[in-house]
């Protein structure tokens, strides 16, 4: 929502252009629309060719007329034209479905509602923890650019952005819950229920998800930065004598930031499906642990539903992304154009 | 030749012995002395160093070291044929796609962004779970499941290198000499085939090394959820087995994941030594 009240916003405030700015807008609403449609009816037809009956894959020794059931709450009688649809619109308009069990059917939007709150705020502590470490690292060694200390630190940075992150998670399990216990290694627990633990539980996840990031955007910033620092007002900012760390962080940041941020925002809807195996690996219920907990319990409804809201995620941060970065910089539009 | 491999940067010469000794590995195995990866012996859980048991056994007798050399067949099957074979389909769709444009460009570009818009993980998790699946909901024998992870890997790889292949080719498409090339009245397949395969090979071959590199993190990764190759058979599932055990015998996470990191550092470093190598010769014309 802040996101579209900061469009609409700006698109009041410019009067250069605006027309545009509401095409590319109304463009890129168009685009996630065909390919969320087309995403979503890709796995309404993978439920499709499963083997045998969904129903009675959800449900181990379900009774025929539960089975009945469960075919028609779930649109599965339908052929997979109208099977999709009235999952899709059911969709839009909140009911994300159930997951069938013997004992009954529990809505997924329940599971949702702890899930991804979950997500996001990991999501979140990681792009802060992972801005707030790469920009200074950044800007440094683009100032520092081919000294001794810029050379090892990108080799550094080079080994630990191919790290996976799993195997960060179990080498920081092992050194900082296993061998000396200081945190807590596997679990969960909300902020509102306590909110020193809460933070206790997430810094091994956060940190084991972090360090591949902190290596690319570090990267990504000194790449710009050290095109920055080659234009003229720089030179023209240092001769007037401005001290060089008011230079770096007052008039070279800004201008090197685009693509880092541009990055940022794409990586949180990749990072939503990408936390599903340190999730796993903590225990923490988001929804990663929730796909791979479907999957594992054959609950192909829910698990499709699931795979349908991070591939949303995914499609709705590029293109706010995309639509945002026009407006700030309105040179990506003449580029494009 | 072996002259200019010495004065290449001393991570390319880590990154290619290291390569080779995987390739050894998967290639040799079973002329490779030392236990069975399969068979558990007495010895359980034994520290690296023990006597015939260099990196130690698992909290179930088996041997770490054989399990490593034994899951780096299993690494490169899966690795390589996945990304020669999507490789080649999605380079193909992608630069005929930006070649020929049109109506199949547009349907090419909106499945290929579908195909991304679902995290490679999450949709090779879909798909194996789907095509994995058995009439009765046993799980599958291990031999299909290779097969099928080969499978969903395939259509995981295709998007990601046909993208490049077809924004490399828009980008080329346009130079002189293929517009030179065309008003001759030079066959489009031969075009392709001459001058813009060969331009757009090294940005290929660069995302190819990171495919590899992806592919080995999928494969470890579904291990760990539950759903790849079961039993110790390959990297993953070592570690998937090896992580429970991770307070009273952490050599049994540890050398597979060490072996992990590696191999996804050496194909990175070759795809990253492509791409710097690529700008700078872009840089010279």
């Amino acid at each position: 929502m802040g996101a579209a009240s900061f469009v609409v916003v700006m698109c009041l405030r410019t009067h250069r252009g605006h027309m545009d700015t509401l095409r590319i807008i109304v463009q890129r609403l168009i685009t996630i629309f065909v390919v969320v449609g087309v995403a979503t009816f890709f796995l309404a037809c993978l439920i499709r060719l499963l083997p045998g009956d969904p129903a009675s894959i959800m449900v181990s020794n379900a009774l025929p007329d539960q089975v009945l059931n469960i075919r028609s709450i779930s649109g599965l009688d339908k052929n997979v034209f109208g099977y999709w649809w009235q999952w899709f619109s059911n969709m839009l308009t909140g009911d994300f479905g159930y997951y069938y069990q013997a004992a009954g059917n529990n809505p997924v939007s329940d599971v949702l509602k702890r899930s991804i709150p979950t997500s996001i705020l990991m999501v979140v502590y990681v792009q802060i923890v992972a801005l707030l470490v790469s920009v200074p690292l950044g800007l440094l060694s683009a100032y520092k650019e081919g000294t001794r200390f810029d050379r090892i630190l990108q080799s550094v940075l080079f080994v630990l952005s191919s790290i996976p992150s799993f195997a960060l998670a179990l080498v920081f399990s092992l050194f900082f819950a296993l061998r000396w216990p200081i945190l807590p290694p596997l679990g969960y627990a909300t902020p509102g229920e306590d909110i020193v633990l809460h933070f206790k539980y997430m810094v091994l996840p956060v940190a084991s998800l972090a360090v591949g990031i902190i290596a690319s955007y570090t990267r990504l910033l000194r790449a710009d930065v050290i095109a920055t620092l080659k234009e003229d007002y720089v030179m023209m900012a240092m001769s007037k004598g401005i001290s060089n760390s008011r230079v770096l962080w007052k008039h070279v940041l800004r201008p090197s930031s685009t693509t880092l941020l541009t990055s940022a925002a794409l990586n949180m809807g990749a990072l939503i499906g990408g936390t599903i195996v340190i999730e796993t690996l903590f225990q923490i219920p988001g929804l990663g642990y929730e796909i791979a907990f479907a999957i594992v319990t054959r609950q192909v409804i829910a698990l499709q539903t699931l795979i349908a809201l991070v591939a949303f995620a995914y499609v709705f941060f590029n293109s706010t992304v995309d639509i945002v970065a026009n407006i700030i910089d309105p040179r990506t539009r003449e580029r494009r154009a | 030749m072996l002259n200019r491999f010495w004065k290449k940067p001393i991570g390319f010469k880590l990154s290619t012995v290291w390569i080779i000794f995987i390739l050894f590995l998967a290639i040799f195995r079973d002329l490779l002395p030392g236990p069975a990866w399969d068979e558990s012996t007495e010895a359980l859980g034994v520290g690296p160093g023990s006597p015939g048991h260099f990196f130690g056994t698992t909290q179930d007798g088996f041997d770490v070291l054989a399990g490593i050399i034994n899951g780096a067949r299993l690494s490169v099957l899966v690795a390589v044929t996945s990304v020669l074979i999507g490789g080649g389909i999605g380079t193909f769709i992608g630069i005929t796609a930006a070649y020929f444009k049109g109506t199949y460009d547009k349907v090419v570009n909106v499945v290929f962004n579908m195909m991304l818009s679902i995290p490679n993980l999450v949709l090779s998790l879909a798909l194996i779970s789907v095509l994995a699946a058995t009439k009765d909901g046993t799980p599958a024998s291990d031999g299909r499941k290779v097969g099928v992870m080969i499978l969903s890997l395939i259509i995981v790889i295709i998007p990601i290198l046909g993208r490049i292949a077809r924004s490399a080719t828009l980008q080329w498409s346009t130079r002189e000499f293929i517009i030179a090339s065309k008003s001759m009245g030079t066959k489009d397949m031969t075009i392709i085939k001459k001058h813009i395969v060969p331009n757009v090979a090294p940005a290929i071959l660069a995302i190819g090394f990171f495919a590899v590199g992806v592919v080995i993190i999928v494969e470890g990764s579904l291990s760990i959820l539950g759903i790849g190759i079961a039993g110790g058979a390959s990297w993953g599932s070592m570690l998937a087995i090896g992580r429970s055990y991770l307070e009273f015998s952490p050599w049994e996470t540890y050398f597979p994941v060490a072996c992990i990191a590696f191999t996804v550092l050496s194909t990175n470093y070759f795809g990253d030594y492509v791409r710097a190598n690529l700008d700078k010769r872009e840089s010279k014309i």
